[in-house]
């Protein structure tokens, strides 16, 4: 047995085991995308970097456990690292949160982002409104899919259409993504923009941007 | 030629007060200095399901007011037809708010003014007040979803159902608080309240459908002095005119050319009759009170409140609300007006919508503080008038003025919605 110092805590863990086995003794939690058990620990994703009395940074999921190594698992650099990580992962991740099994509390990219200040995730993923009780399914202008979410989407949950009060996302494939959702569900764009200039502005929020890429994407998917 | 006044404390929103004496005739202005805020302007051309949301937003504390007056008048225009339990739902979500502004206004703005504050430690009042509000923000919270902007008045009723459970527990924790709101009222009815003598003016209130402080379709404006009018809401521009001053950003009311006043006193004046049973002991103190004082608008707020924790409960235990339909409401049409009434904290509140293919082409609104600003200069007049002449300091007419305005509750961002511009 070896004895780490997690945080300033110090636990006993067998020599070579990860890490992260010493921070769950520690009754603290390190946040992973790509660990699975046994069965994937490769250390691919680089989300549960940790860092050493040394400054240096170690994925805790493999790194294995010396006598007297000193670990933090919340640091300032851990952090930007972090969300730079998740801002890599959410960059090819395919956010169609409205058609997404995850959603309504159960994604995991949702919480993270909240936790590591990442925008882009549009309201859907944490709205409980599913399938046939969507708002935009029955036809309703929801600004869901294009507002960043975080305010704990009160409005869908009451049965009330998004207003976009944390602004709009900016990136084109959700956007475009919207689009295609909003048309096949027969939800005119004109009402969408319309939704958009009541708490949206041409000025900083890019609101010109959106009307342009959700125009556009119309126009393609409905060809 | 003297002049007192200066900017006035505990008031929502920002205003000043003036009373210079010409050496004999005394002048009083209720400058309030609250920036304008266009929101009739920023209604036009906007889709009627989207006017609520604006409407909602004129105000924070009586959000709801402005959003429910905004929803009806809409259902008004696109002659939108609610099941009859869901508009006493909504009547009692008005209703609880309504308590909650009141309890606010009297333990924070109006009685410092009687009780005087001592230290840092907050008074019985203030505590009792605190719980009240708390049971009320809580009922509102299961009633209307968000309670700022509410996220369930929708135009065709509610946008999701109130369970029976939900009703219930929202009845229970209103009731909790009125013991709390019958030792208020007690020490309101208490407080050393100065008298004015108030000049012919009518008082104006919606006429309920119901018991008290429900929806009404008619306005009644009753005076002393002046007689007795009675004409429905849509009509309101006959007998409501509003009118520019020089010195304010609030327009001023007058109702068939006199000073009017609104709010509490108004309503309790009218129809607080009916109320007596509900407040059990406690009734005695409200007919002892003189409500031809208009100080004693805040003896009405606690008598309101009260009334309200007694009543609105039985009302959520007998509601059987229909599954949420949310109306249709398309951009599309001819033209169409609507117009509502809704009796908000401080007074009747109308909204007025004029649509063109289904977006607003025009928007009227009437603010309870608006209607009352000539009336707080024509009081303030007398009083000061009452005072000069009876060698009171000025120091002391400073302070019964300013008094005098928090009785009204008045509530600045509201009355300041709109100036006319030329030409528009």
């Amino acid at each position: 047995m070896v004895r780490v110092i997690i945080d300033g805590k110090p636990v006993e863990v067998s020599e070579g085991d990860p890490l992260i086995e010493a921070v769950r003794r520690a009754g603290g939690c390190v946040p992973t995308l790509c660990l699975f058990g046994n069965m994937y620990r490769e250390a691919s994703c680089r989300l549960c970097l940790v860092e050493l009395r040394n400054g240096r940074l170690v994925p805790a999921c493999a790194y294995p456990a010396s006598d007297g190594l000193e670990v933090r698992t919340e640091t300032p650099k851990v952090f930007r690292v972090r969300r730079a990580v998740l801002e890599f992962v959410l960059a090819t991740h395919r956010m169609k949160c409205w058609e997404c099994p995850r959603k309504g509390g159960h994604c995991l990219l949702l919480d993270l982002s909240r936790r590591y200040w990442v925008d882009g995730i549009p309201v859907c993923s944490s709205c409980p409104l599913h399938g046939e009780d969507c708002l935009v399914v029955k036809g309703v202008p929801c600004l869901g899919p294009l507002t960043l979410a975080g305010c704990g989407r009160p409005c869908p949950a009451d049965g009330s259409p998004c207003l976009g009060c944390r602004g709009p996302t900016l990136r084109r494939d959700v956007i475009e993504g919207a689009a295609e959702f909003y048309v096949r569900n027969g939800v005119s764009i004109d009402d969408v923009i319309d939704a958009a200039t009541l708490f949206w502005s041409g000025l900083g929020e890019g609101l010109g941007f959106i009307e342009g890429v959700l125009k556009e994407a119309a126009r393609r998917w409905r060809a | 030629m003297t002049r007192v006044g200066g900017s006035i404390e505990r008031v929502f929103g920002h205003a000043e007060l003036e009373v210079v004496d010409y050496g004999g005739r005394v002048g009083v202005r209720f400058k309030v200095t609250h920036g304008a805020r266009f929101i009739e302007l920023c209604m036009r051309g906007r889709r009627a399901c989207d006017v609520p949301y604006i409407a909602s937003r004129i105000c924070g504390a009586c959000s709801i007011a402005h959003c429910l007056a905004a929803v009806r008048a809409l259902e008004n225009a696109l002659d939108v037809r609610v099941d009859e339990d869901v508009e006493a739902l909504r009547d009692a979500v008005n209703a609880v708010q309504v308590a909650q502004n009141h309890v606010v206004h009297l333990a924070f703005l109006a009685m410092p003014d009687y009780g005087g504050v001592k230290g840092l430690k907050p008074s019985e009042t203030v505590r009792r007040a605190l719980r009240i509000n708390s049971a009320c923000l809580k009922a509102l919270n299961i009633l209307a979803g968000r309670i700022v902007n509410p996220t369930t008045l929708a135009i065709g009723g509610l946008s999701r159902r109130v369970s029976r459970d939900a009703l219930l527990k929202a009845a229970d924790t209103l009731l909790s608080a009125a013991g709390d709101a019958e030792t208020l009222l007690a020490s309101v009815a208490e407080a050393p309240l100065p008298r004015v003598r108030e000049p012919p003016s009518y008082g104006v209130c919606l006429k309920p459908v119901g018991e008290y402080l429900t929806r009404g379709y008619e306005v009644v404006a009753s005076s002393g002095a002046l007689g007795r009018l009675e004409f429905g809401v849509r009509l309101y521009r006959n007998y409501i005119r509003e009118f520019e001053v020089p010195y304010s950003n609030s327009k001023h009311v007058l109702v068939n050319g006199s000073p009017a006043f609104t709010g509490p006193r108004a309503r309790l004046s009218a129809y607080g009759g009916r109320i007596l049973e509900r407040l059990g002991r406690a009734a005695e103190l409200v007919e002892g009170a003189d409500l031809s004082n208009p100080f004693t608008n805040i003896v009405a707020e606690a008598a309101e409140a009260l009334y309200v924790l007694r009543y609105v409960p039985e009302v959520l235990k007998e509601v059987d609300l229909p599954p949420p339909k949310a109306a249709d409401v398309a951009a599309e049409g001819g033209r169409a007006a609507g117009v509502a009434g809704v009796e908000a904290p401080r007074g009747i509140l109308i909204h007025a919508y004029v649509l063109k293919g289904g977006r607003v082409e025009h928007a009227d609104i009437v603010t309870p503080t608006e209607v009352n600003a000539r009336h707080i200069e024509a009081c303030g007049e007398l009083l000061a008038t009452d005072a000069l002449g009876g060698g009171d300091g000025l120091e002391e007419l400073e302070r019964l003025e300013e008094a005098l305005v928090r009785s009204y509750d008045p509530c600045l961002p509201c009355a300041v919605h709109v100036i006319r511009l030329r030409g528009v």
